[in-house]
């Protein structure tokens, strides 16, 4: 097949789980004998080297970049909105040029926020090029609500029902309900299938070396993520009298909030930032860990890194409302917890305790992870979806002249309009 | 059953944001209506406060869309509920192809595939249209005169159709007034030529002026120049009021200009010139200068008289109000003429045989596709 990828953002740009699937898809996919072509943004934060097959022609507007969104009058803030959700004439030409160009079978589209997501869709269909979007975040709410904070657009929601010819991956039913719930109606047209880990690393069965517990976190150092919870499990945990334990908090961004709750509990003994790693260095870290903390909120679509964790044996501690919760068994392959401090602590002293036994947990877990959520396993069920797409067919073929005309002519009247509505 | 939009950034109702002047898609969605028999529906799509749906005519129903933006009274409102609306229709015909409703609508038109016609009525709020090749995205363009269709020779498919007026409601009347005046029927403004009408008239003869003075400054003009003349403004008048008048006239006169008292100049000034075609329906004689399309609906000499200078204006006032049976033959000439070319349901039929045929092309495209 000859795939488009389309993504706003693209490795080594940006280092989420988002873009990091991407490119492993983008790579087993190309291993797999397709041609694949990747459409991405100008890098966000700085050069980076030219590679083949990647084209950074999109502009991003940067709606996730926070302090200039702060700086922003309100007008200026909503036509953003707009360019970034809704339409972005330059991307649509700029994508419409490598559909001529590279003229594929079909687009496989990830994260198209910041780019005038539903303009790319929409010329995409006017071209006559099928799709398949994969979903890691509820994208179709977003690109709906033509806002990253803001309701859906009940309308709007409506007509991208009407109008969408596209297919759709989600990594779980928590990601998909969710973009139900926001008004977008995507269940006929979406096939679930879960995120995935790259590596099959060999099973281990040492547990708790020397006695003693280790803990790891890895993501976003954010309130969501859980870190503050996982923290003041810790500190209930010393409090109960455990002391024979660590946890190792791993991760990018802002962590001033978490030196100084650490701080307050006292609780440097057992718990260290130890700042950002790659993928790969974690990769090397995880079988060094007998458990793996995931408070994380239920709007965690699936992360990847708990996967990863897991593959290495290091058995996850599941925030019971997040969306890798629906693909593990509580007690078989993972273990799963309230999202409280409390519960966390519980779980992680049942295992201090010796009532849980990680030597069974940990490698049956690491056998699921390398039966049902290996790449090499996901691939051709991938496949068969853009292949599903190709056959349905992107409907009949208008011209790309058409297709940008109306994408200019759409983004600037809505730009008159919200000036004419800030005046 | 099919179902026709007319996006429309304004309707003739009171409650119109812009307080009337939109007849026109009215008269031919009932044109259309009247034709095209039961299987076809007819929604004028326009804004206001509050969404509804409300019958207007046979066939054709007035739906006020709740406008999602700050209502200005001009003719850039927009709607969400639009998306709905031409995803149910088959067909969008956009009135006023230079707004911002317009240029949304048949973008949105477009992502439906659905087939799109536009008429351009002479007003013009946004220039994003032409900047950007909006005749790219519409299939076919409506003209009611070849004056107004020469803007568009860069279009490969227009479809002029002309007039549009409503000769059941403008009807001779059952009982003539004596006629004893001249009228003027539309807004009071410059590139109407009013003030060269009122410089025209022959002395004692009347002239009613029936139109909204939207022009503090030009309204002062005519009632300057009216001073000693016998000359009344009504600046409120309704349907019946011009009906009236219509009836109690020698000649209607319409003496729109290319450029105005103040020296300014209209590339437009009428498409069509719609009181003239009012006033033949109702049996009253036309006079227009020789300005935009107005001389293609009147047959010099039978239905009305076209000058090109204000002493001719006066001959051929003079002559009608001195000769009766001219006038009498004229007016039921004049509607005849109406009732043959250019009546609502003679253009309705028209314009549903236009509509038609795209209708059933797409149908065809999408089927062989």
């Amino acid at each position: 097949m000859k795939i488009l990828v389309i993504s706003n953002l693209y490795p080594p740009d940006f280092l989420g789980g988002y873009e990091m699937g991407c490119r492993q898809v983008v790579q087993a996919l190309r291993t797999a004998g397709h041609e694949v072509v990747v459409l991405t943004s100008v890098p966000r934060s700085g050069p980076v080297p030219a590679e083949s097959g990647t084209l950074r022609r999109l502009r991003l507007i940067d709606v996730y970049d926070s302090f200039s969104e702060w700086k922003a009058v309100p007008a200026a803030k909503a036509v953003h909105s707009q360019e970034a959700c809704g339409i972005h004439a330059y991307n649509v030409h700029a994508l419409l040029d490598v559909v001529q160009e590279f003229q594929p079978d079909v687009a496989y589209v990830w994260n198209v926020i910041s780019l005038g997501g539903l303009g790319l869709l929409a010329a995409l269909q006017h071209v006559g090029v099928p799709w398949v979007m994969h979903l890691m975040d509820r994208v179709p709410a977003i690109l709906c609500a033509v806002s990253l904070n803001g309701g859906t657009i009940a309308p709007l929601a409506a007509t991208f029902k009407k109008l969408c010819r596209g297919r759709f991956i989600c990594c779980s039913q928590l990601t998909l309900q969710e973009i139900y719930d926001s008004g977008v109606d995507i269940f006929d047209r979406t096939r679930v299938l879960p995120n995935w880990v790259t590596t099959t690393p060999a099973l281990r069965t040492e547990y708790r070396v020397e006695g003693h517990l280790r803990i790891l976190f890895a993501g976003s150092m954010a309130a969501f993520k859980g870190v503050g919870i996982l923290i003041e499990a810790a500190a209930l945990l010393r409090d109960r009298g455990q002391t024979d334990f660590t946890v190792d908090i791993y991760g990018f961004g802002e962590d001033y909030e978490f030196r100084s709750l650490i701080q307050k509990l006292q609780i440097q003994d057992h718990v260290c930032l130890r700042g950002s790693r790659t993928q790969a260095e974690l990769d090397r870290l995880y079988k060094h860990y007998d458990l793996f903390g995931f408070p994380t909120w239920a709007r965690e679509p699936m992360a990847f890194a708990p996967l990863e964790a897991a593959a290495h044996g290091c058995v996850p501690i599941l925030s019971s409302v997040c969306g890798n919760s629906e693909w593990f068994v509580d007690g078989v392959d993972c273990l799963k917890a309230d999202r409280t401090p409390e519960a966390f602590a519980e779980v992680i002293e049942r295992v201090h305790g010796g009532e849980v036994s990680l030597a069974e947990i940990g490698p049956r877990g690491a056998k699921v992870i390398r039966r049902d959520f290996h790449l090499s396993v996901l691939l051709p069920k991938i496949e068969a979806e853009l292949r599903a797409a190709i056959r349905e067919g992107g409907g009949p073929v208008r011209s790309a002249d058409e297709a940008y005309r109306m994408a200019l002519i759409a983004e600037k009247s809505l730009a008159c309009l919200i000036h004419e509505t800030a005046a | 059953m099919i179902r026709i939009a007319y996006l429309t950034p304004m309707y003739f109702s009171e409650d119109s944001y812009v307080g009337g002047g939109e007849r026109f898609p009215t008269n031919l969605a009932t044109g259309v209506a009247a034709a095209a028999g039961p299987n076809c529906e007819v929604d004028l799509l326009s804004y206001g406060p509050r969404s509804s749906r409300r019958k207007v005519a046979p066939g054709v129903f007035l739906r006020i869309m709740t406008s999602a933006t700050k209502l200005t009274g001009g003719l850039d409102n927009v709607s969400w509920e639009v998306l709905d609306a031409i995803a149910e229709c088959d067909l969008l015909h956009v009135h006023q192809l230079y707004t911002r409703g317009s240029e949304l609508g048949y973008t949105t038109a477009k992502l439906f595939r659905k087939p799109v016609f536009g008429s351009d009525h002479g007003g013009s709020s946004s220039p994003l249209g032409k900047q950007f090749g909006a005749f790219g995205l519409i299939d076919r363009v409506h003209c009611y005169s070849d004056f107004g269709a020469q803007w568009f020779t860069a279009h490969k498919n227009v479809v002029i159709i002309k007039g549009g007026v409503d000769g059941h409601h403008f009807t001779p009347p059952a009982h003539r007034p004596l006629r004893d005046r001249v009228v003027f029927v539309g807004r009071l403004l410059p590139h109407k030529g009013i003030d060269r009408l009122i410089r025209a008239l022959p002395p004692g003869m009347l002239l009613t002026c029936c139109g909204r003075p939207y022009n503090e400054d030009y309204f002062r003009l005519l009632r300057e120049l009216a001073h000693g003349k016998n000359v009344e403004f009504i600046t409120d008048a309704s349907d019946e009021t011009i009906r009236d008048q219509y009836a109690r006239a020698w000649a209607t006169v319409l003496p729109s200009v290319y450029t105005d008292c103040y020296g300014r100049s209209y590339s437009q000034p009428e498409l069509m010139g719609f009181t003239l075609l009012e006033s033949m329906a109702c049996g009253t004689p036309a006079i227009c200068s020789r300005v935009g399309g107005m001389p293609e609906f009147i047959k010099h000499g039978e239905t009305g008289y076209i000058y090109d200078e204000l002493d001719e204006l006066t001959g051929y006032l003079q002559t009608l109000a001195s000769n009766s049976v001219l006038v009498e033959r004229m007016g039921f000439a004049a509607r005849r003429t109406i009732e043959l070319e250019f009546d609502l349901r003679v253009c309705g039929a028209k314009l549903w045989s236009a509509y038609r045929e795209l209708i059933e092309g797409r149908s065809e495209r999408s089927q062989a596709a």
